[in-house]
């Protein structure tokens, strides 16, 4: 069964979503929209729990229905389970100071990242995933082992909530260090504007998923960014490095719409190929339609 | 064009400064935070921009206003083109001589034949004189504007005085070339008080209008108690039998007839017993000068002009001994008798006690507080007529606390000064020391060992000065109130002035000059400010508002005239200063024109157009 595809105006739109109170009530309010477009969980994993029998009734699945039973007693049971703790998902957000950056009157990009994350938070731990998370810049900032325990919801969301804006970006080094402390194999969910070394960010993403990984990539970026709309001329200081160009706005365009497309698509193609989920995310654009994007994609692996 | 002040056109190099400032420097934008800055390429945009003006219209305001600015502090005008003419002014004889039958018609008709001989276009000026000149029209092209007040005039009752319309019509032509028409009667009783001059680039023309006429006129009218005498002239050549009427203006009157032949003047008696009140005498003549033909008096209930001396205590009487002796003196006049009170301490210095005299002397203020004698300024002020004379019993800088505020201060009087010489007249033509006439020079023998020193403020006046330069003595007044300051003593103790023939005199005249003629009962008509009273009648013009008599000059009724040459003559014609009146002339070129003003307005205009148009800019910039 295919989610029914949303129309526009179904979605949150980032402005909406930054005006809600708490980061919980933000990813409740997410994850809520996006369950209400689907119609029916679409974690299906594939370790499950029997919790109880039930008889069966029209509409339920028949692949529910438990055969054996129904040949000991001619009747239709379905099998209801609970979901196991089966995947160890790992949460990294970025908090370099690129994060920080909006061109309009929405988000940054680390609220972006922030609102996502918390959504994915929710959701999996509603399904009694272990959730863990790592914030970064150029080190890791704040790290919370992945668990599945009372009010581990509250600690990721309370450590999403303090994340700022840092200092330069190092996601390798950022990999690398998550890595280390992960004890087997799970999902790793990056959400990053993947301003860095780029070759260094690829090998570790690809190491990952040598490693068994399964590795998903958020790729956040500003509208700004992705369409550069600057006419006049003036000089663009790097928030992260300080660095200063002085260039004319209008002309400059072409050539950096070129550049960011190179750029995106070396990661398009380098991570697909290595089997790693991309899904660029515009600040811009609805979460949970950013979020759909990718469970639809990736739904029936989890 | 020339500029009054051209010093402020240095002020044009400033327009160089938003040349070069928008030339060379740039709006610094602050840098635009970004992150992707790595897929930006540098452009070469700085060097090819920086040589190009930004912002043309901001810059051509800009340069503008401070070219206004510089400008209209220059103050520029535009040189007057050669078509304008030199103005004009006729001044007209409007005193009481002119009331002869036909002899204002004629003033008239010369006037408007010199007003026919200007073009339209040179502007002429109209200026009404008798006592006082009056400025009827400024210099205008309106020919015809003129010609209506020349109908509308009508003789007065002042005297003809040549000085007042000769001054007002300079200060008409402000210095510049110009002509002035004088028409006039020519008696030479015009020229008593001084004389004028006129630039030589002025022309004077001289109409003389009206012959002799045979006037009678009451010359003088004296009342007492007793009787009345009336004073009648015939001025003119043939004899005449006249009816010369007395009484109160507003009652029946006695009448007596008299026959007087030409030049020849008797002494009409009408006995009393008289009351006080206002009087009349009237002479019935056609002919002659209309405003002559009555004189009033008036004959006050009060027996005596009260004169108060003020001294510090009993002991020093003496100081006031002189003052004294001398009213003692001038009250055996007829018309004239002094009530002398001396007054002692603190009691004699209260506002009630003040107002109870006409004059009053301060001689001493020995053992009085300064506050209490600071009674004295509010008295003069309310109209009080007030002698100081410091000396060893008064102190200068006691009596300073009176008389500063008044505009004359008063400090030294050391022994130790050197004495400063006799009383010389500062300008003889004063009231005062030109009524005293060869008395005057006895001042100037008085030998004075010491004084105090006197500084007159601007609105005051010093009447005579000692050997030395120092005022010696000067006089303000304020409103009606009248103070005169002596910088020596009036009881022979600095001085000995009072034992000089002209002490008695000085006196007296001191007293007619503060109080009026006739101790206040007369009063000259040329004397009187209130327009209301400039007219023969009994009016409140006299000391503190009291009822005075006041009565045409008779000296206008002398019909001695002056031929038109030896009027010319009389008269200093200096050079005219060039540069002086080429300023003149650009100073009313400037103010006519205005330029400035425009120029000022301009600059507003600039101001809100730049900055309209910058405002704009910058929300583009935002908005970019």
């Amino acid at each position: 069964m295919h989610a029914a595809a949303p129309g526009p105006s179904r979605f949150l739109s980032p402005e909406i979503v930054a005006g809600l109170g708490t980061l919980e009530l933000k990813a409740r309010t997410i994850v809520e929209g996006l369950l209400l477009g689907l119609h029916r969980s679409p974690f299906r994993g594939s370790s499950v729990e029997f919790a109880e029998y039930r008889q069966y009734m029209p509409g339920d699945d028949p692949s529910t229905v438990d055969w054996k039973v129904y040949a000991r007693s001619d009747r239709h049971y379905v099998k209801k389970f609970e979901h196991d703790t089966n995947v160890q998902v790992q949460l990294l957000v970025d908090t370099s100071a690129s994060m920080g950056y909006r061109s309009g009157t929405g988000m940054t990009k680390l609220q972006y990242a922030q609102c996502l994350t918390a959504a994915l938070a929710y959701l999996l731990t509603g399904q009694r995933d272990a959730v863990g998370l790592a914030l970064y810049d150029d080190r890791l900032r704040d790290y919370v082992p992945s668990a599945v325990k009372a009010g581990q919801l509250t600690r990721l969301l309370i450590a999403l909530d303090h994340a700022r804006p840092g200092a330069t970006s190092d996601t390798a080094a950022a990999l690398k260090q998550v890595t280390d402390r992960l004890r087997r194999r799970g999902l790793i969910v990056v959400c990053s504007d993947l301003l860095d070394d780029q070759p260094r960010v690829i090998e570790g993403l690809q190491l990952l998923r040598a490693r068994g990984m399964e590795v998903v990539v958020f790729h956040i970026l500003d509208e700004a960014e992705l369409t550069f709309p600057f006419e006049a001329a003036g000089t663009f200081r790097d928030v992260e490095t300080g660095e200063e160009v002085l260039t004319h706005g209008a002309s400059a365009r072409e050539a950096y719409l070129e550049a960011v497309g190179a750029w995106r698509e070396t990661y398009v193609t380098a991570l697909r190929g290595a089997g790693i989920d991309y899904q660029l995310a515009r600040t811009s654009a609805p979460l949970d339609l950013s979020l759909l994007g990718w469970l639809g994609a990736r739904g029936r692996t989890l | 064009m020339g500029f009054l002040a051209p010093a402020f056109l240095v002020g044009l190099a400033a327009v160089a400064v938003p040349i070069l400032l928008h030339l060379f420097r740039r709006e610094v934008a602050p840098p635009v935070a970004f992150t992707a800055v790595r897929f930006l390429q540098k452009r070469t945009i700085e060097q090819q921009e920086r040589r190009r003006i930004q912002d043309p219209w901001l810059l051509l305001l800009r340069v503008a206003a401070l070219a206004l600015l510089a400008l209209a502090f220059a103050r520029p005008y535009l040189q007057a083109d050669a078509t304008s003419r030199p103005p004009v002014v006729l001044a007209v004889d409007v005193s009481y001589s002119m009331g002869a039958p036909g002899r204002l018609d004629a003033a008239r008709t010369a006037a408007t034949a010199a007003l026919d001989e200007v073009g339209g276009d040179v502007p002429v000026g109209l200026i009404s004189f008798a006592d006082r000149a009056m400025v009827v029209a400024e210099p205008t092209t309106d020919h015809g504007a003129i010609r209506a007040q020349l109908t509308a005039l009508t003789a007065g009752h002042g005297a003809t005085r040549y000085a007042g319309p000769l001054e007002a019509a300079r200060s008409l032509l402000e210095g510049r070339e110009g002509r002035i028409v004088l028409v006039t009667d020519l008696q030479s009783r015009g020229w008593a008080r001084g004389t004028t001059s006129l630039p030589d680039n002025v022309r004077l023309d001289v109409v003389g209008v009206g012959a002799r006429v045979d006037n009678v006129l009451v010359r003088d009218l004296l009342v007492t108690r007793d009787q009345a005498r009336a004073v009648v002239s015939n001025a003119g050549q043939v004899p005449a039998t006249v009816t010369v009427q007395f009484g109160r203006p507003d009652a029946a009157m006695t009448t007596q007839s008299v026959s007087l032949d030409g030049g020849v003047s008797r002494e009409l008696v009408f006995p009393g017993p008289h009351a006080g009140g206002p009087y009349v005498a009237r002479v019935a003549h056609v002919g002659g000068f209309p405003a002559d033909d009555e004189r009033y008096a008036l004959l006050r209930d009060q027996a005596a002009t009260t004169v108060r001396v003020l001294i510090g205590d009993e002991v020093e009487r003496s100081l006031a001994l002189f003052v004294e002796r001398a009213f003692g003196a001038l009250g055996t006049e007829p018309t004239t008798s002094y009530a002398v009170t001396v007054g002692t301490g603190a009691d004699a210095l209260t506002a009630e006690a003040l107002r109870q005299a006409d004059l009053v002397f301060w001689l001493s203020a020995t053992g009085i507080d300064r506050r209490v004698v600071a009674t004295l300024e509010p008295f003069v002020r309310d109209g009080g007529r007030l002698v100081v004379a410091c000396g060893p019993a008064l102190d200068p800088r006691v009596a300073d606390v009176v008389t500063r505020p008044l505009g004359i201060t008063l400090a030294g009087g050391d022994p130790g000064a050197a004495a400063p010489g006799g009383l010389v007249a500062q300008d003889p033509r004063h009231p005062l020391l030109a009524a005293l006439g060869e008395a005057r020079l006895d001042l100037a023998r008085t030998t004075v060992a010491q004084a105090c020193d006197m500084g007159v403020a601007p609105g005051a006046t010093t009447i005579s000065r000692f050997g030395d330069g120092r005022p010696a003595l000067a006089e303000v007044r304020v409103g009606t109130g009248h103070l005169v300051v002596l910088a020596t003593d009036l009881g022979r103790q600095w001085n000995n002035l009072p034992v000089q023939a002209a002490f008695v005199p000085l006196v007296g005249e001191l007293a007619r000059h503060m109080l009026g003629d006739g101790a206040g009962a007369r009063v000259a008509l040329a004397n009187v400010e209130d327009a209301r009273y400039q007219r023969p009648g009994v009016w409140p013009v006299g000391p503190r508002g009291q009822l005075a008599a006041v009565n045409v000059d008779p000296s206008e009724s002398d019909q001695a005239v002056v031929s038109v040459d030896e009027f010319q003559q009389a008269l200093a014609r200096p050079p005219a200063d060039e540069a002086r009146v080429a300023r003149i002339e650009a100073v009313r070129l400037e103010q006519d024109q205005g330029w400035w003003r425009y120029g000022m307005a301009l600059l507003g205009l600039t101001l809100v157009a730049e900055s309209l148009i910058a405002r704009r800019r910058r929300a583009a910039e935002v908005v970019s």
